[in-house]
């Protein structure tokens, strides 16, 4: 429990790691690292997911860690670039992460 | 966002969309509850469970699932029910057994809602039905609690009276009640939580009916009782805090509150208060009074220590009757300034926060002694005023006798003062007032800046109306000494052996009715006479205009004069002085003689004459007679053990002068004359500025202005308008006799 990473697997058996407080961000995610659950070790598999979703996931979170303490309307937060051929791919991804 | 329509964007997968039937999902997740309950999680893959379940709500199978959860999760509770709570263990560790249960159980439900989340987010809130955990608490609420309340709410106050019999808080016993309170809390129905629909009241009144028995106030002595429901109330606060929430402390203390203080304490409260006041311990009527902050106890507290001054103050004798008036007036004051001290230093160690009482604000001390004595004034009428006045008197006159008692008279008369201010007949205490000072500045018989301090003092009392005239009497004095001092030099021929010491008043200041008709035809000893008549001649060359009059009534002759056992100083009125002087010149004299020689009114000769050769201690005249002719001559074998002597007046030759000090008939009716005058002053500036009023309205109007000086009888009122409908100053109307019309 006390590792500061948690590793994500994906369909391809990649994995990435991810920093706690950026996955605890996604409830989903942290329900998984907190409960006592198999996930608690700090491995969470996500079979459903291609590895390029998951990377992009990885990435929002981590994004989204980065400038949560920013404000709105602040204008030094780049854009989150999604290419549009993902876009379908990562809304599933998001509403399974609830992020 | 930016879309390139030439990118194709790929579709996922059918993601999820496995061909799992919902039964086989629904294994898969009444396995993972069941593992749950038997909290063997380690091996379970959440995500895996999570699939599932996010599975079946995409497929829209979402309320099955719900209710199938429901039903499942159901019959566990209600398995749970029958194996761990039973009816028969003991109240605590049927309290412990449920405490437990609970924890248990929200951890599982927290668990099982941490996997159903996908479903919360997706189907609960969109239809509007409880979330996961919710649901829980609610089944568990409805199977659990619910079906047992009746044992656990009896377990829960039972467990919670035996700590109360215990007497000692148990931080065990309250541990576990605060969970399970904690637990009714967190439980609700559509409206409020079970602990307030459910526990609360019951609780509430348990404590009632427990402190009810718990304290027989008839057994116990009013201090034994106080310290007993102080215990009490120590102990239930603490004993409440450690497991109770605010809201819940302050409905029990306000239960509290009302069983042992308003129920049990409110019967024995004046008797407590009169106690502590009794021992004057201000820590223990503090504590009386701090028992609550309910402001009507307050007042009930305060009103008890009104009624024990009051108690006091009336067990302070008056011991009326014409004998000894002066001194039972000077034992009576000097109790009641001594009881208005002794309360005053009393309650002001009490703090009594801030409580109104009727419209008085302020200092609560003050104002409690201010109610109590000026009740106790208005119901005793004049004599508080008279005495309080005779009391100054005799203060004033200690300090010409003791000069190192001072200061203690100071402080004696400033706490009389304090009283002063609160006598109902105000009037009446200015009239005597300024008679005895009067008195006390002719005959020189105090220090005159005391006087003119304790005037100061009781102008702040009573104000500027009731002083002037004080001050301009004292203001005389300070002037006939000036004035006499340069009389002294402008003055050659002085008189050997004969002091003179003027006084010029102003009349109108003075109590005085007027000069004697009979001075103007008195002769006096030609010594006398010339040294009258210088100073008035130095008097009217300053002032042209002044009529100068002698008063010789209120004056005082001392005559040194040599008797065969020694030398003694004699003070005499002037009158008594002439007829002295007279032997000077004559052997013996006839009381025909005497009126001859000096032309005072001949029955005052002889009651003058009287006195001085019948009273034993300044029998400085014999009398002998011889062929029915009384002659008088000086009597030289006279002796004293003292050397100055005062001759007595028996009977005055003057009205003004008869009464010792205190308000007769006569001086009570001057008094009321003087109050039809100034009530018609006062109706008159009503009249004028209003024109037209009712008999009740002017009566209304008029008791306003006057209710701080003076009680205004319906008599005095009628006098007052008679006069001014016959001085015509105001007129009855014609049509309506109850209206009064202003005449201009």
């Amino acid at each position: 429990m006390s590792q500061d990473f948690v590793t994500l697997v994906s369909k391809d058996d990649k994995e990435y790691e991810i920093s706690r407080s950026a996955a605890m961000i996604s409830p989903t995610l942290k329900a998984m690292i907190e409960g006592p659950f198999r996930e608690r070790k700090g491995r969470i598999e996500l079979k459903q997911f291609d590895s390029h979703i998951l990377e992009k996931a990885v990435e929002y979170l981590n994004y989204n860690l980065k400038y949560s303490g920013v404000s709105e309307d602040d204008d030094e937060i780049p854009e989150f670039e999604i290419p549009t051929e993902m876009s379908l791919e990562l809304l599933l991804a998001a509403d399974y992460l609830s992020i | 966002m930016i879309t390139n329509k030439k990118i194709k964007i790929s579709v996922p997968e059918k993601l999820g969309l496995s061909g799992e039937s919902f039964e086989e999902s629904w294994e898969t997740v009444k396995y993972a509850v069941d593992h749950i309950y038997s909290d063997d999680m380690a091996e379970l893959s959440f995500e895996q469970v999570y699939k599932t379940i996010y599975t079946i709500v995409l497929n829209k199978k979402g309320p099955i699932l719900y209710n199938r959860l429901k039903d499942y999760l159901i019959q566990k509770l209600a398995l749970l029910r029958e194996t761990i709570v039973k009816d028969n263990t003991h109240d605590y560790e049927f309290l412990g057994t449920m405490a437990r249960l609970w924890d248990v159980e929200c951890h599982c439900f927290k668990i099982t809602g941490d996997l159903m989340m996908y479903m919360d987010k997706v189907y609960c809130k969109p239809n509007r039905c409880m979330e996961v955990y919710d649901m829980c608490l609610d089944l568990f609420r409805i199977e659990i609690l619910q079906k047992c309340s009746s044992s656990l709410i009896s377990a829960l106050i039972s467990d919670i009276e035996r700590i109360r019999n215990l007497g000692s808080v148990d931080s065990e016993h309250t541990s576990l009640w605060k969970v399970l309170i904690g637990m009714m809390e967190t439980l609700h129905d559509n409206r409020d939580s079970f602990f307030l629909t459910d526990f609360e009241p019951v609780l509430i009144t348990a404590t009632e009916e427990y402190y009810n028995k718990a304290i027989d106030i008839e057994l116990l002595t009013p201090i034994e009782s106080l310290e007993k429901i102080r215990k009490l109330r120590q102990f239930e606060s603490m004993l409440d805090s450690s497991f109770l929430n605010v809201d819940s402390l302050n409905k029990l203390k306000t239960v509290l509150e009302n069983v042992l203080i308003w129920g049990k304490l409110s019967d024995i409260i004046e008797d407590l208060t009169h106690e502590a006041m009794v021992i004057s311990n201000g820590k223990l009527l503090q504590e009386i009074y701090d028992l609550s902050s309910e402001e009507k106890y307050r007042v009930t507290v305060i009103e008890s220590i009104k009624s024990y001054i009051n108690k006091n103050a009336i067990n302070i004798p008056f011991n009326e009757g014409n004998r000894k008036k002066g001194q039972n007036a000077i034992t009576w004051s000097s109790e009641i300034v001594e009881l208005y001290r002794s309360q005053h230093s009393f309650l002001e160690s009490i703090d009594f926060g801030s409580v109104r009482l009727n419209n008085l604000t302020g200092d609560v001390s003050n104002a409690i002694l201010g109610d109590v004595f000026s009740m106790y004034f208005s119901k005793e009428g004049a004599l508080p005023s008279e005495y309080l006045s005779t009391y100054v008197d005799h203060c004033m006159k200690r300090t010409k006798e003791k000069d190192a008692e001072i200061v203690k008279i100071k402080q004696d008369l400033l706490d009389s003062t304090k009283l002063i201010g609160l006598l109902t007949e105000k009037d009446i205490f200015e009239k005597i007032y300024k008679k005895q000072l009067s008195r006390r500045l002719l005959q020189q018989r105090s220090l005159v800046e005391i006087e003119k301090w304790m005037v100061q003092m009781i102008k702040k009392v009573l104000g500027t109306f009731f002083t002037s005239k004080l001050e301009i009497m004292l203001r005389d004095i300070s002037l006939s000494s000036e004035m006499y001092q340069a009389f002294q030099h402008s003055t050659t021929n002085s008189i050997e052996y004969l002091s003179f010491a003027p006084q010029v008043l102003t009349r109108t200041s003075w109590p005085f009715q007027s000069t004697n008709p009979i001075d103007e035809g008195i002769s006096l000893p030609p010594r006398m006479s010339q040294i009258l008549a210088g100073f008035e001649g130095y008097y009217s060359l300053k002032y042209k205009e002044r009529v100068l009059k002698w008063a010789h009534h209120l004056s005082v002759i001392e005559i040194g004069c040599q008797f065969n056992s020694g030398y003694y100083e004699i003070s005499f009125s002037v009158y008594a002085g002439v007829i002295f002087l007279l032997f000077e010149d004559y052997e013996e004299l006839t009381l025909g003689e005497i009126y001859e020689l000096t032309h005072i009114p001949i029955d005052d000769v002889k009651s003058l004459v009287m006195s001085m050769s019948t009273i034993p201690r300044c029998k400085i005249l014999k009398k002998s007679s011889s062929s029915g002719n009384m002659k008088f001559s000086v009597n030289y074998f006279f002796s004293s053990p003292n050397r100055k002597v005062k001759v007595p007046v028996i009977a005055c030759p003057l009205p003004s002068q008869k009464s010792d000090n205190l308000a007769t008939a006569s001086s009570v009716d001057t008094y009321d004359n003087e109050i039809v005058m100034e009530l018609s002053a006062i109706i008159v500036r009503i009249m004028k500025t209003e024109g037209k009023l009712s008999h009740q309205q002017l009566l209304e109007r008029t008791t306003k202005r006057t209710q701080s000086r003076l009680s205004l009888t319906p008599s005095i009122f009628k006098r007052s308008i008679q006069l001014l409908i016959e001085k015509e100053y105001i007129q009855r109307n014609a049509d309506d006799p109850s209206y009064y019309h202003y005449l201009s």
